[in-house]
């Protein structure tokens, strides 16, 4: 999938642009604050409907303006099809064009244009806790398989009425009824990030990792279902693969509902299940949330990235976007050298992002160059080579 | 802004309804103002008449005016086989399809925590007790294909069953007339499971 035209409305720093990008993509460099990672943003925004950095869609539109807009026509070269993209943020709504027309087909809307994004706030999920583990390996599932909202609203629903069971009743019966349900919701859950993680880990070591040069070491994903936690390796190899029935590992499921009937009632809450789950990423031997170093967790969450991107190329049959932001600094020479070669090698439409121009960039020479600056509170953009690329604001 | 005080209160009672929003209220009470005396008394007599008349019937139920209802009293249904459904007004939808000819019981709602509603809430109780009266072959689970729905018939499951009777519930699948490419993947998914030999 390709970025062919932006144009920015009122989104954050950016009053009126109109761009246009070249297959390879683009580098966009400026100061502190004068807003390269709006733009990223912004195409992150379309493809997702979601932002890389809040939850508050009121954010993103420009403060003092009635309506933000992100307008784009993409292009989907397998498919032989270009499709214009808007976007309209007016204070607590947002609506959606395809082709001219509005519609309400979020999910239509966001089958024609798919991108991946490293942010530097990705890097918390290699420190911080399971939680943004867990939200980084659903949402990777979303993007692969789009009908994986249902799956996971499906379970925080019943997770959600399985806690107010608990507060509220000690009938056993009525509680049986929703551990039922709630362990079908959750096997289905816990099998989808199965799936994942083992999808990634095949791409990284069959593919990524190989092409990059052998001395970057093993990366892969140890998903670990809290259910399964008292589980050795075989337990686990039998239990989760999809191929099988859903027998034992329900029994598993209902021994652990039985053991913790008592807690779960004086503490009001599900005590099991997915919600608990972690995915360590295991990063040359050791887990890299303990010990991997500042620069090695960016490698880490790059490489996740590219394995997410290889991945939607396999799986869906088009090739995402990818957004960088920031992706060099604190990067060592070798580290930059490997995230170069991959982006030469696969060629994804690229935007990165830099507060310098970068001697490693003039590999990449087929990039549109843009310069951002900050000018009476908005945000201009110069175009700075003579690329396929035009600017106007 | 002036406005007499009866017509208020007709617009503010109208606004109660489902659906209806302030613009839409004040359409119907100009309606109602407009149309002839004998009609709106009609429409007032309509409303008294149906909270005064209708009740549940104490087998089923479902909404009757005479109890035990129409359907309950019909020699010609199967007394072997109940429907068992969420809402009263879910009878009528499966009447009209003019397939069913069992009998019917009513749950008034699903189960579900997080609105307080648990077996109590529900007509359970009365069920059970027409299992226990016996001669049921057959209850049919025709709850809402949603979490709760669901929640409902696996706790019906654990109280049904053990008096040997068949427990069923309706197909998840594709809507007939329907078109592939617009199924969610749930249903697909729910279709290929529920598949049948032909």
């Amino acid at each position: 999938m390709l970025l062919e035209k932006l144009a920015l409305h009122r989104f954050r720093s950016y009053h009126d642009i109109d761009l246009v990008f070249p297959s390879a993509g683009a580098y966009i460099t400026g100061c502190n604050g004068s807003g390269k990672t709006n733009l990223l943003e912004s195409i992150f925004f379309l493809a997702n409907l979601s932002s890389f950095r809040t939850n508050n869609r009121e954010e993103l539109r420009n403060w003092d303006a009635a309506q933000g807009i992100v307008k784009a026509t993409v292009a989907d070269r397998y498919a032989d099809r270009q499709s214009e993209l808007a976007v309209q943020l007016s204070a607590g709504t947002r609506r959606l064009w395809l082709n001219g027309k509005e519609t309400r087909e979020t999910r239509e809307f966001t089958s024609r244009f798919t991108a991946v994004a490293f942010h530097p706030g990705t890097l918390q999920v290699v420190r911080g806790g399971p939680a943004g583990r867990r939200y980084l390996i659903d949402r990777g599932i979303t993007s692969l398989h789009p009908g994986f909202v249902r799956v996971s609203q499906d379970f925080q629903h019943v997770l959600k009425q399985r806690n107010s069971l608990l507060r509220t009743s000690t009938d056993t019966g009525f509680l049986a009824a929703w551990t039922e349900r709630f362990i079908t919701a959750a096997i289905q859950l816990m099998r989808a990030r199965w799936r994942h993680a083992e999808l990634l880990n095949s791409i990284l070591s069959a593919e990524l990792l190989q092409d990059l040069g052998s001395d970057i070491g093993t990366l892969s994903l140890d998903y670990r279902p809290a259910i399964l936690a008292k589980c050795s390796t075989q337990q686990y190899e039998r239990l989760l693969p999809t191929n099988g029935t859903d027998a034992p590992l329900r029994e598993h499921f209902l021994a652990e509902a039985q053991r913790l009937q008592h807690a779960e009632t004086a503490m009001g809450q599900t005590l099991f299940g997915p919600q608990r789950d972690d995915i360590a990423i295991n990063f040359c031997g050791r887990e890299s949330r303990g010990y991997a170093s500042q620069g090695q967790q960016r490698l880490v969450v790059f490489l996740l990235v590219a394995a997410l991107a290889l991945g939607i190329q396999r799986q869906r049959g088009h090739r995402p976007v990818m957004l960088l932001d920031d992706i060099v600094s604190e990067l060592d020479a070798r580290n930059r050298e490997i995230i170069f070669t991959f982006l030469k090698t696969h060629a994804f439409q690229t935007f990165i992002t830099a507060t310098e121009e970068r001697e490693q960039f003039d590999d990449l020479n087929s990039l549109a160059r843009f310069q951002v600056q900050r000018l009476n509170d908005q945000t201009t953009l110069r175009n700075d080579m003579p690329y396929a690329a035009s600017c106007t604001h | 802004m002036f406005r007499p005080r009866t017509l208020s209160i007709l617009m503010e009672e109208l606004c109660r309804l489902p659906g209806i929003g302030e613009k839409t209220a004040q359409r119907l009470a100009f309606y109602i103002l407009r149309t002839p005396q004998e009609r709106a008394q009609r429409l007032a007599q309509a409303i008294v008449e149906v909270k005064e008349k209708i009740i549940f019937c104490s087998r089923c139920r479902g909404i009757t005016e005479a109890d035990p209802c129409a359907l309950c009293t019909d020699a010609s249904r199967d007394g072997g086989l109940i429907c068992v459904v969420e809402d009263p007004s879910d009878v009528f939808l499966i009447e009209r399809t003019g397939v069913y000819k069992g009998l019917y019981h009513v749950l008034m709602g699903a189960l579900s925590p997080l609105d307080g509603i648990g077996p109590d809430q529900l007509t359970i109780d009365a069920l059970l007790a027409r299992v226990e009266r016996g001669g049921i072959r057959e209850i049919i689970c025709a709850t809402n294909p949603n979490m709760e729905g669901e929640a409902t018939v696996l706790y019906l499951a654990r109280l049904v069953k053990p008096h040997g009777i068949r427990l069923t519930r309706l197909a998840h699948g594709l809507p007939v007339g329907g078109h592939l490419e617009y199924a969610d993947e749930i249903t697909l998914s729910r279709s290929l499971e529920g598949r049948r030999d032909i």
